[in-house]
């Protein structure tokens, strides 16, 4: 016999609660006092046999240790060697896109029937107990839980259910590869033609041809062309709402803000004014600041106490940022400047000579150029648009907040083949407590019948 | 008089209640309880060494020059003596009061009749012995015995009234006043004792009511007054039937042995038990 819970243990616990009942149970019954007590034993002496008297004080030893056995051998739970498994656990995390039929659900359950025996069979769609075997169709779609939530809750029931014997399958159309245990993992794999994978950094859909399909962003509509696999579209649009691709679509709660079109500009200069109407961003009140002073804690910093550099010219720049450099591409070849600023942060663009001409801490951009037409040429080239635009983009798409959690789980459902098997087999055991119990009711009855 | 017991307790003073009861009783029964010394010739016999000298006839001493004395009907001398228990167990309910004061009653009728009252108080030793006199402030004496004692210890009176037999005359009334909180068997044999020494036994066995009471037997601890020792009392058994079949066996035995057994509940009171017992025993207190 196999205890699940550790017997001397309860013994020791119980022991000293039944010497103090024991002890104090002449205090819990009312006391009257009698001029003489005696005579009920003298008189029963003749009624009841002096031989049976001894036999049944014996007799209801032997029942109150018989009574206190069965109570510590029922908390004991104990357990015997048995053909069968007692339960098998299936817990289904019910997701929006899991679309799983009971039929499905009924032959994971057979299939594991062939194997082993099952006691009892319980399924759990989140925390709510399904009757099984199902009596009528049913398909198990849900609200979106946290994982953690999920395996959190398994693990309760589990517990709950408290037996050694027992087998637990997890059914999820995501991917619990982090979560492994001793439990058997199934991945539902379901087909999608069109299934939006996430909106921020980019647009990314999974289309499983290639096809032109209707895409429509907030109110407005356009035509895409969907290439077999995953799609990348770029964001054109501050705020998202309500997005739709073909059969797919995502409504939000709230507006999501992708970008934060607002900048605070310190500088009075023309050239900063129209390259920013160019870009389509706003002046005003915002955490986004241009300044010629390295007094913000956030934007870009343009220099305004500039070294005398000897050397004029035309400079070769070398990129540290290969996304910088992509975006400017070769916009600066063009760059003539005569004076230039001395800035310690990280260069992002450095001249053959070294000079750092864009630098870059934590949450500032410093600019070493000069805005002075005088001294350079800086603002009329070609790359002066673009190396603004990524460092106000690159700001600004800090800012976006909205919940990850269902782009995390539309991006899992994709991938496949990601169901695991408990390494360690089930124990075959039958739990013996309620018999225990049983008879420590009855053993507890005939102690006090007697 | 129709008070009981616990009316009459009501009298602090021993002596008023037992003269209370004795008033009303008598009147109760119409015969006048002072018929003292009576006038009524019986015999005469011979003098003997220690007669009062008053009761020699001198007129027959002078015509047979031998001293005869004069006996009349009434006056011979009765030796009564009480045992009382004072154990612990006497204190339920105040039987112990109501013994007192049975006590006390028996001396007054003594006193007025001119016999001898003798009274023991025992628990499991001799707590009190007076042997029977005529002592004129006997009844002042006995009222301060019973006011200082109390009832304490344990009921061995088998063993303690074996003690004092040999100091009990012969030939005398002997009444037992207690509550048989002991062992049957051995009390029964001694008072039956008491009976082979010609002596004229009465019994009175006092118990009361709530003794009787159902409440007292069922799921419940009774811890014995005297001895401290508990013993549970489940609701198995038909604990009043045992009670009432052990005073059965104790007025056959009683019964058996020519021993007078009156069994009073102390919630009747005095007037009931005592004309019952009085009209059967006139013979002798009247």
């Amino acid at each position: 016999m196999f205890f699940y819970r550790e017997y001397i243990f309860i013994l020791f616990s119980l022991l000293p609660l039944f010497l103090f009942l024991l002890i104090f149970s002449k205090k819990f019954k009312k006391v009257k006092n009698y001029p003489y007590v005696d005579i009920f034993n003298e008189e029963e002496k003749s009624i009841i046999k002096k031989d049976l008297k001894i036999f049944i004080y014996i007799f209801k030893i032997i029942l109150f240790l018989l009574s206190f056995s069965f109570l510590i051998l029922f908390l004991s739970k104990p357990y015997i060697r048995s053909k069968k498994i007692e339960f098998l656990l299936v817990y289904i995390d019910n997701t929006p896109f899991l679309n799983l039929k009971s039929e499905k659900v009924d032959s994971i359950i057979k299939e594991y029937k062939k194997g082993n025996d099952f006691e009892k069979i319980l399924i759990f769609d989140n925390n709510e107990k399904v009757d099984y075997p199902f009596k009528k169709e049913k398909i198990f779609s849900g609200e979106l839980l946290e994982k953690e939530s999920v395996i959190r809750n398994y693990v309760r029931l589990i517990q709950k259910i408290n037996s050694p014997s027992i087998k637990t399958v997890l059914i999820s159309d995501r991917v619990y590869e982090r979560f492994r245990d001793d439990f058997d993992f199934i991945k539902i794999d379901n087909d999608f033609d069109i299934l939006i994978l996430d909106i921020f950094p980019v647009i990314k859909i999974f289309s499983k041809d290639e096809k032109v399909v209707s895409l429509t962003v907030n109110d407005k509509q356009e035509k895409v062309l969907l290439k077999k696999g995953i799609n990348f579209f770029d964001i054109s649009f501050d705020s998202l709402t309500f997005l739709k691709v073909f059969n797919d679509s995502i409504k939000f709660s709230k507006t999501i803000f992708l970008k934060n079109k607002k900048v605070n500009n310190l500088i009075n200069d023309k050239s900063i004014k129209i390259a920013l109407k160019a870009l389509g961003y706003e002046t005003g009140k915002s955490d986004i600041f241009i300044s010629e002073k390295d007094d913000i804690k956030k934007g870009i910093v343009f220099f305004n106490e500039y070294m005398f550099n000897t050397t004029l010219g035309k400079k070769e720049i070398i990129f540290k940022d290969k996304n910088l450099k992509e975006v400017i591409k070769n916009g600066f070849d063009n760059l003539y400047y005569n004076k230039i600023s001395n800035i310690p942060q990280e260069p992002l663009i450095v001249d053959e000579e070294g000079n750092k001409l864009v630098s870059f801490s934590d949450e500032k951009f410093y600019v070493s150029l000069p805005l002075d037409t005088t001294l350079s040429n800086f603002i009329l080239t070609s790359g002066f648009l673009p190396l603004l635009n990524y460092m106000l983009d690159f700001f600004s798409k800090k800012n976006v907040d909205f919940d990850r959690t269902i782009f995390d789980y539309r991006d899992e459902i994709l991938k496949t083949g990601l169901s695991f098997s408990g390494e360690d087999p089930t124990l075959k055991l039958k739990d013996m407590s309620k018999i225990f119990f049983i008879l420590f009711l009855i053993a507890t009855f005939l102690f006090l019948l007697v | 008089m129709n008070n009981n017991f616990s009316e009459i307790l009501r009298i602090e003073n021993l002596f008023l209640r037992s003269k209370y009861i004795l008033k009303g009783y008598f009147s109760g029964i119409h015969k006048t309880p002072y018929k003292g010394f009576s006038s009524e010739f019986s015999e005469y016999r011979e003098y003997i060494q220690g007669d009062d000298f008053k009761k020699i006839d001198w007129k027959v001493f002078l015509r047979s020059e031998k001293l005869f004395v004069r006996e009349n009907e009434g006056e011979s001398d009765t030796d009564i003596h009480v045992f009382l228990d004072s154990s612990k167990s006497m204190q339920f309910s105040n039987k112990f009061e109501y013994g007192k004061t049975l006590l006390f009653v028996f001396a007054l009728i003594s006193k007025r009749q001119n016999d001898s009252f003798g009274y023991s108080l025992y628990n499991d030793r001799i707590r009190i012995f007076h042997k029977p006199s005529k002592k004129q402030n006997l009844i002042f004496q006995i009222y301060q015995d019973l006011e200082k004692i109390k009832p304490e210890g344990e009921t061995e009176g088998a063993k303690v009234l074996q003690g004092i037999l040999p100091k009990v005359k012969k030939s005398t009334f002997v009444i037992f006043i207690t509550d048989f909180g002991e062992n049957l068997e051995n009390i029964m044999k001694t008072i039956s004792i008491y009976k082979v020494f010609k002596n004229d036994s009465i019994v009175f066995h006092l118990q009361s009511k709530e003794e009787f009471e159902r409440k007292n037997f069922e799921n419940v601890y009774l811890k014995d007054m005297e001895t401290g020792k508990t013993l549970f009392l489940d609701s198995s058994s038909d604990r009043l039937k045992v009670l009432k079949q052990r005073n059965e066996r104790i007025k056959k035995i009683c019964y058996e042995n020519g021993i007078d057994y009156n069994h009073i509940m102390i919630e009747e009171g005095f007037e009931k038990p005592l004309s019952k017992f009085f009209l059967r025993r006139k013979s002798v207190f009247l």
